[in-house]
């Protein structure tokens, strides 16, 4: 979290070449995740489901975190429950310093940047290595990601060239063919010879202590078979109940995200490599992450734990396609983040995050677990608002949201982003969000918006 | 911190929440509905959007085309006992392959040189326990014999696949074998070459894992 707001940072980025190439690609990414979604008529039935072990899940989450925990041990695994970042992290060097491990391979993970472990391991003295090329470019460059599912969505390919020539001392090349070949060798003879593979969990099933470890690369499968150590690390509400309900979450998570019916590699691991086995890690463990989500859990907007981070709800917000993810300032971003991050990290700093967010409804459509990102948005604003934080430009906390309600028809004649962006500035609806209208004249391609969603949405909760 | 803690203080998250109402998990199929098709048909199309090649027909003709193409280089392979076509791993050594041993020492220092031989594999042949008509993917369970690192670490990956194992979607698949899964350390679904679209949103094939892949159906 850097000191200024996210109303500073947004205005900063809007109209940014950066700002743009995530929106851009953010709307490719959609678009995908329609088509997957037309294609797939069992979608919305799995979208139930999901919701609902999802949420049941959660209901249970302690009796099923022992479930777990038992199962990873029968399978010759070891289990650490972190508070917080600092017990995970110390952890983690424990087991390091106990293999003699020198070199580590991550593969992409979001809960290991909410902890900083990166920072934690470099500190004691390891060498970490990101190995999804995306978040390698990002490792190299000193930059952030900028988005769940796609952490290079700003980089140019010729950036890209540069960095590699600088920091790898190969010839420049911008092709993005001469490019990845340049990773895969440089990174696969890290692979080889890593004492420990640090991999992120996208699902956990507590009846067979099973991991899911989802990627496109292959770096994941890499990163959890090369090295003799593999430590998975999870936010602790990644569990479901059983390898069938795990299957679940993966009918809709590449859907959801990329428009793949699955990702390349669904890398599913129970323990270690077993006594007669031909390779594999010898040691595996996983490390268990609290760090405020146990506040989560008891707070208004628990529902949001049931996220299986797809990035869907990101990519359609009108919000982050135009700011880019940088704005939000902390690992999360997107509406998803606008919810979990005052939560998790305090709303000190956060304030303004609720009301990133024209609540158009769109999230909602395109949810796989169905959460009410829109009102759960609402529930902070209006903390935020007795809390009696200043917002100097809010002359009425909910302006935006009683706009959005009783002018519909703004969406329905929106579909053009060139009118749209006049009649805000007439309406005066988006002089209410934080960098005021003006910035939002160079919007050219807003989404469609969920017209329909929206509607319902606002039925639902107001009965109007 | 302490296991019984950590889960006490989870529980006391738990009793203060407001999560929307969980019912008990309704004990319904949790297989997907959808339209009956020709399983292999829609296979091979499906993987086909994926850029990895279905093989049907004669299986040595079509992995004698194969190293045509590519020309003889290192193989790692499963043992015989685990493939569905017996003279498979012979094939290759015919062509002049040379092929890797797949088993990787525990000592951390032959572990690394061991590795090392890895860097340059070409060819990757396993078994697969399964394929999905619905998404193009295979099945790869690991074992003794069938090191997970030949559907890994090559640039071509020939999978050889029995027809009566493809089923309409993982669900179909995993309802029925779900215990499958955690028998093994390690179980994969592979759909389609290693990928990316990191720079610029362009597809790239075999940035990390297999750039090739190729599935060989055994009748
Ligand atoms: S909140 Fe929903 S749409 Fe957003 S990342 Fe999570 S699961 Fe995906």
């Amino acid at each position: 979290m850097t000191t200024s707001t996210f109303s500073e940072r947004g205005a900063a980025a809007v109209g940014s070449a950066a700002a743009a190439a995530v929106g851009d690609g953010a709307r490719h990414l959609i678009e995908k995740r329609a088509a997957a979604v037309d294609a797939y008529p069992a979608m919305d039935a799995m979208r139930d489901r999901v919701r609902e072990i999802r949420l049941h899940t959660l209901a249970h989450l302690d009796a099923y975190l022992a479930d777990f925990a038992d199962s990873v041990e029968a399978a010759g695994g070891h289990v650490f429950f972190a508070a917080d970042a600092d017990e995970a992290n110390a952890y983690i060097l424990g087991v390091a310093g106990e293999a003699g491990a020198e070199l580590v391979v991550k593969s992409k993970s979001m809960v290991t940047e909410e902890i900083e472990l990166n920072g934690a391991l470099e500190a004691g003295g390891l060498t970490i290595v990101e190995t999804d090329l995306g978040e390698f470019i990002v490792q190299l460059s000193g930059d952030r990601p900028s988005h769940i599912v796609a952490p290079v969505l700003h980089w140019t390919k010729e950036q890209v060239g540069h960095l590699f020539a600088d920091q790898l001392g190969v010839p420049y090349a911008d092709e993005p063919t001469e490019l990845n070949q340049i990773a895969r060798t440089h990174l696969r003879r890290i692979f080889l010879r890593a004492d420990m593979g640090i991999s992120g969990v996208n699902f956990a099933a507590a009846s067979t202590g099973t991991i899911a470890i989802v990627t496109n690369e292959g770096n994941g499968r890499l990163t959890t078979t090369a090295p003799r150590v593999h430590v998975a690390v999870m936010g602790m509400e990644r569990v479901v109940p059983t390898v069938e309900d795990l299957g679940v979450m993966l009918e809709v998570l590449g859907r959801s995200a990329t428009g793949q019916s699955l990702t390349t590699y669904t890398n599913l691991i129970t323990g270690p490599r077993r006594p007669d086995d031909d390779d594999g890690p010898d040691e595996f463990h996983v490390v268990i992450v609290d760090n405020g989500r146990t506040a989560v859990l008891g707070d208004e907007v628990s529902e949001v734990l049931a996220c299986i981070r797809c990035g869907a709800c990101l990519n359609i917000c009108p919000v982050y396609r135009t700011v880019g993810g940088h704005a939000y300032g902390d690992v999360y971003p997107g509406p998803v983040g606008s919810v979990l991050s005052p939560i998790l990290f305090g709303f000190e700093g956060r304030e303004e995050l609720p009301y990133a967010c024209t609540l158009c409804g769109a999230c909602l459509e395109v949810c796989p677990a169905r959460i009410d990102l829109p009102s759960l948005l609402v529930n902070l604003r209006e903390r935020v608002a007795q809390e009696g934080t200043a917002f100097s430009w809010l002359d009425r906390p909910l302006d935006a949201y009683e706009f959005a309600a009783t002018h519909p028809t703004m969406w329905t004649a929106s579909i053009d982003g060139a009118s749209l962006a006049g009649r805000a500035n007439r309406g005066g609806w988006f002089k209410r969000l934080p960098w005021r209208g003006k910035t939002w004249t160079s919007v050219r391609n807003l989404p469609a918006p969920a017209v329909t969603s929206f509607r319902r949405w606002w039925k639902k909760h107001h009965g109007a | 911190m302490e296991r019984d803690a950590f889960l006490t203080r989870v529980r006391s998250g738990i009793s203060g929440a407001t999560l929307p109402p969980a019912p008990e998990l309704d004990p319904g199929p949790l297989t997907p509905e959808l339209a009956d098709v020709d399983l292999v048909e829609r296979f091979g199309t499906v993987l086909a959007t994926l850029d990895g090649t279905l093989h049907t027909g004669d299986p040595r003709a079509a992995i004698e085309e194969i190293i045509a193409h590519h020309g003889p280089g290192p193989l790692l392979a499963w043992d015989d006992e685990h493939l569905p076509l017996p003279d498979a791993v012979h094939r290759f050594l015919q062509s002049g392959c040379a092929r890797t041993d797949g088993v990787v020492p525990h000592s951390a220092e032959k572990r690394l040189t061991h590795q090392g031989g890895y860097f340059d594999v070409l060819y990757g042949l396993t078994g697969a326990e399964a394929g999905f008509a619905e998404t193009g993917s295979i099945v790869v369970r690991s074992g003794p014999g069938r090191p997970r690192m030949a559907s890994l670490v090559p640039l071509v990956h020939i999978a050889l696949l029995p027809s009566d194992r493809i089923f309409r979607s993982p669900m179909h698949w995993l309802t029925e074998h779900g215990a499958d899964v955690a028998a093994v350390a390690n179980t994969v679904y592979i759909t389609g070459p290693s990928r990316t679209a990191d720079i610029e949103q362009r597809l790239e094939l075999g940035v990390h894992g297999p750039r090739e892949v190729h599935v060989v159906v055994i009748e």
